[in-house]
């Protein structure tokens, strides 16, 4: 028998594959007497099928399989072949690097504690960056500011692996059902998207000992992002240097793989890292380094056949093979059988992998922390002018649910709105107060008091600001609807923006008087919005510019307005839109010939980046406009949700504390009607108990439900419910003043009478 | 036996028995003529406003996708049209050339700041892709862009940031070409960047790209 004889795992080759195939090829390249014994979990793992393997050992499915069992058959065959073995998956080096054996090549047990995700101790020592990242567990509102600061450009990532693309408020909570299921109460982490261009880099290393690496230039990748064909090239020298030393470091045995993004600027970010070789082992070999014949080398003493550059690009290509007899495919599964299982690795991999992962850190996995009730309660912060505010509106003799006002915190965001418009810049600022987000006289009393001027979308808003002390002339009106200035006695409004070419033709026919400037919505540029005029197409654009050279009244001031919400967008991508609005108006105007006045840039700002927008970033955009736009006299910001989103809490109280398997659940007095976005933002989550004690609940998996029979009337998840909360008990949730509170509705509390 | 398709033997260049270099040289001679795409405007507001708004789009793609925006070959499909172009009507196809779509790009880069100027590419590919050309354009002008088994192309250079040479960028296709190969089945065998000599990009009247220092306004055979 040859002196090479090599156990190989995972070797199942679909769109997304299993090195083990790879594997084989390489060592037989590199010993072409080898004798190589491919193992795996299935019949149908098709790498199992090919003419690399001199034997084949098909397993049970990691969930049928006793483990502890396994691991000694494993050993038993390695020291019967008297050969080594190479573990295609993280997870299978995982668990083999428990209870390690020499012959088994693969890192010690503590590298994988050490370059836990997401790495930052490993980016000390390599010259690469680890992406900004928050804990899942830090509480919701902080989870979701940090998604708004990276533009929703983040993911949802599991402590080994899994990792979820997420969008919005509702994709972070599925990743972490998703997540939760798969990994129990475990740690998970969102962190921010780099753009860039991929450099995957695999690495040989024994004891310490770097034996060779190379790299792949993806040319062609499947819809899961995995390689296809490529192109194999060398790490830089510094990167080199570094994988070395860090390998040396380590002491590191086996193959790796870094999944690296090299930013537009050039900057390395570590992705992922990997405890084996890749998939794509073998288009290295086929350029010439082959990695896994210099480790086993490394280990044996045996020296390879020197590896010869077929071509530096590979491809891979799919082949119809006959299915060996002594292993015949399955039965086919049932029709209906569903594919909804939590992981992406359950589609592509036959081996029932999820299964090891569930069963090495899931719910009952030994690696799991402990049950609910032996769980320390993580203690967040409560702010101390926000714990005073609530205990001075909360108390035995409030009515719940309520909606309570707290002026103090309200001010808040209107002081920074009169702060920016005190600032010094180029061209005047004006904010308004976004009407319709919270209409109570509270607010607009508050806002006049603080210098801002009121927007409406409707001559209903208009006249209750006019009620409230707004003049309309100090009242900007923006569609959808077309204004009727009847309606408003023909008292001459600020500004008025036509959503449409139809409504600004309306504005102006009627000539004059109207407002001292009329403008129209730009449709946010590239965005597929509903609103504003479309300047898409060069037709679309001279009509437009038209329009306004040739019909707007002489004497009539000029204006654009444009709307994203900032806390969709991320601020970046706000900036970015709103220069691109610029630049978009900077064309109208040349176009038409009437100079731009007043330029609206919108809201949309969550109270947390409103102050943080202010400070950092307006200056340097009023700056922008002004060079841009020379004549414009205004610039107008409508923050909404941005000053009154804290204005209000809504107070709750328990009805019913329910335990299911290791979660609490507990029934709330106020359900969606009083909070009707309750599934697409977080707030921040209050206990108040009858003894007085404050909680914020974060860090959990416990949640509230609320008062009414629908399946959705859920008003908060992810958190952990102290053991001394009561029926009775408040709860207090933040951030109810904004939309929470105009679009509030009557629902499950009696007839009508009409 | 050779009907025209690439044989994989050894030895088979695709050129009908001349050498790679004489087929690209010829190539050259019948090339050296062809100019790069100049979009004309009327006297008229139709043109002016067409312009405007290209720039306009083109400055707003750069602000919210940096550099190359991508919006372009969304926008005009790759193929066959009628010369001249004139602001007004371009704006309004669905298709065009890569000439034309190599003017525009440099429209749009100047838009934004950008020095840029035009890269005409002589690309090697086989008989039988240049005969099925020769049929596509047979209404719009025929093989006049088309030599043996090779074919002409208009690409653009821009800065590389970084290093003191320039990049070519392949609007057609949306890829730097930095990466394509100088030999074999769509491979570039020979570049001319057609530059002013205030643009910067070619200090001295030569350039730098992919290690290779190249004569500007001049033929440049790069094929291995
Ligand atoms: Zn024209």
């Amino acid at each position: 028998m040859s002196s090479i004889r090599v156990i190989i795992s995972c070797c199942h080759t679909g769109p997304n594959p299993a090195p083990g195939l790879g594997l084989a090829r390489s060592l037989k390249a590199g010993y072409p007497d080898s004798f190589l014994v491919g193992k795996d979990h299935s019949t149908q793992a098709s790498g199992l099928h090919t003419e690399f393997f001199d034997e084949v050992w098909v397993a049970r499915p990691w969930g049928e399989l006793h483990l502890v069992d396994h691991r000694a058959q494993i050993i038993a065959r390695l020291e019967e072949l008297d050969g080594y073995y190479l573990p295609g998956s993280d997870l299978e080096a995982r668990w083999l690097a428990e209870e390690s054996h020499p012959r088994i090549l693969i890192p010690g047990i503590d590298i994988f504690r050490r370059t836990a995700k997401p790495f930052e101790k490993v980016a000390e020592i390599l010259p690469v960056r680890v992406p900004a990242f928050i804990g899942l567990d830090a509480g919701d509102r902080e989870v979701y500011n940090f998604a708004v600061d990276h533009g929703w450009k983040v993911w949802a990532k599991g402590p080994v692996m899994d990792a979820y693309r997420v969008f919005n408020w509702t994709g972070i909570q599925q990743a972490r059902h998703s997540l939760a299921a798969c990994w129990g109460q475990q740690s998970f982490f969102l962190q921010k998207h780099i753009t860039g261009t991929e450099v995957m880099l695999a690495f040989a290393a024994y004891q310490g000992h770097l034996l060779g690496t190379a790299v792949v230039d993806k040319r062609l990748v499947t819809s899961e992002g995995k390689c296809w064909s490529g192109e194999i090239t060398t790490a830089s020298p510094e990167l080199l240097n570094a994988v070395a030393l860090l390998v040396r470091e380590l002491h590191w045995t086996g193959g790796g793989e870094l999944e690296l993004v090299k930013d537009e600027a050039g900057i390395l970010w570590l992705i992922d890292w990997n405890y084996r070789f890749p998939a794509w082992i073998h288009g290295a070999t086929i350029g010439g380094i082959n990695l896994p014949a210099l480790l086993i080398a490394a280990a044996s003493g045996v020296q390879p056949v020197p590896p010869r550059c077929a071509s530096r690009q590979f491809t891979r290509v799919v082949l119809e093979i006959p299915v060996l007899s002594s292993i015949p495919l399955p039965a086919p599964p049932p029709a209906a059988r569903s594919t909804n299982v939590p992981s992406k690795l359950s589609a592509s991999n036959p081996s029932g992998l999820p299964a090891l992962m569930q069963r090495l850190f899931g719910p009952e996995g030994r690696e799991a922390t402990s049950q609910h009730s032996d769980r320390p309660a993580r203690v967040a912060r409560v702010d101390s002018a926000f714990a005073q505010a609530i205990r001075e509106h909360v108390g035995p003799s409030l009515q719940t649910p309520a909606r309570v006002f707290l002026p103090k915190i309200a001010e808040v965001g209107f002081r920074q709105a009169q702060a920016a418009a005190a600032m010094d810049l180029p061209v005047r600022l004006t904010p308004t107060y976004s009407v319709k987000t919270n209409p109570d006289r509270r607010l607009l009393v508050m806002a006049r008091a603080h210098g801002l001027r009121a927007e409406v979308i409707s001559t209903g808003e208009a006249r209750w600001a006019r009620e409230l002390g707004f003049s309309l002339g100090e009242t900007i009106y923006n569609g959808p609807v077309p204004l009727n200035p009847a309606e408003l006695d023909g008292e001459e409004l600020s500004a008025v923006f036509a959503d449409s070419l139809e409504s600004f033709h309306g504005l102006c026919d009627r000539g004059p008087g109207v407002a001292k400037t009329v403008g129209m919505r730009l449709n946010a540029f590239d965005t597929g919005s509903r609103f504003g005029l479309r300047l898409g197409s060069a037709y679309r654009f001279g009509i437009v510019a038209n329009a306004i050279r040739d019909r707007l009244p002489r004497g009539v001031r000029f204006g654009v307005h444009s709307h994203l919400q900032s806390s969709v967008t991320g601020v970046a991508e706000w900036l970015a839109q709103a220069r691109a609005f610029v630049e978009m108006a900077s064309s109208l105007e040349f176009a038409s010939g009437r100079p731009i006045q007043m330029l609206d840039l919108g809201g949309g700002w969550t109270s947390e980046s409103f102050g943080p927008f202010l400070r950092d970033h307006l200056p340097g955009l009023v700056a922008h406009v002004h060079r841009r736009l020379p004549h414009v006299e205004d610039v107008v910001i409508e923050p909404g949700k941005a000053v009154c989103e804290q204005s209000h809490v809504l107070v709750s109280r328990i009805l019913e504390i329910r335990r299911t398997d290791w979660i609490r659940e507990v029934v709330a007095d106020a359900c969606l009607a009083e909070m009707p976005l309750a599934g697409y933002f977080p707030r921040e989550v209050y206990l108040l108990t009858a003894g007085g004690n404050l909680h914020r609940l974060v860090d959990g998996f416990d949640r509230i439900l609320g008062r009414v029979c629908m399946e959705h009337d859920i008003l908060a998840g992810g958190l952990n419910i102290p053991p001394d909360a009561e029926v009775g008990d408040w709860l207090v949730f933040s951030h109810a003043g904004a939309y929470e509170a105009s679009m509030r509705y009557t629902f499950g509390v009696g007839g009508f009478h009409e | 036996m050779n009907n025209g398709l690439v044989m994989k033997c050894v030895g088979n260049n695709g050129h009908g028995g001349a050498s790679p270099r004489a087929a690209i040289e010829q190539a050259i001679v019948k090339l050296d003529g062809l100019r790069p795409t100049v979009i004309e405007s009327h006297p008229g507001r139709c043109c002016l406003l067409a312009r405007e708004w290209f720039c306009a789009q083109s400055r707003a793609h750069h602000e919210v996708s940096g550099l190359p925006a991508p919006w372009l070959r969304e926008r005009w499909m790759w193929g066959p049209q009628h010369h001249p172009d004139y602001w007004c009507e371009v704006v309004e196809r669905t298709t065009i050339d890569c000439s034309a779509l190599a003017a525009l790009t440099c429209e749009s880069l100047r838009a934004i700041g950008e020095p840029v100027a035009t890269v005409q590419m002589i690309e090697h590919f086989d008989p039988s892709t240049v005969q099925n050309w020769a049929h596509y354009w047979r209404e719009h002008g025929g093989a006049y862009w088309l030599s043996g088994s090779t074919s002409y192309h208009v690409a653009v250079a821009v800065r590389a940031l970084g290093s003191p040479g320039i990049r070519i960028w392949n609007p057609t296709v949306e890829c730097f070409s930095e990466q394509r190969p100088l030999a074999g089945y769509g491979s570039i065998a020979a570049v001319r960047m057609l530059v002013d000599a205030d643009s910067g990009l070619a200090p001295g009247g030569a350039f730098a790209w992919r290690g290779l220092h190249l004569r500007a306004n001049d033929w440049n055979i790069v094929s291995l």
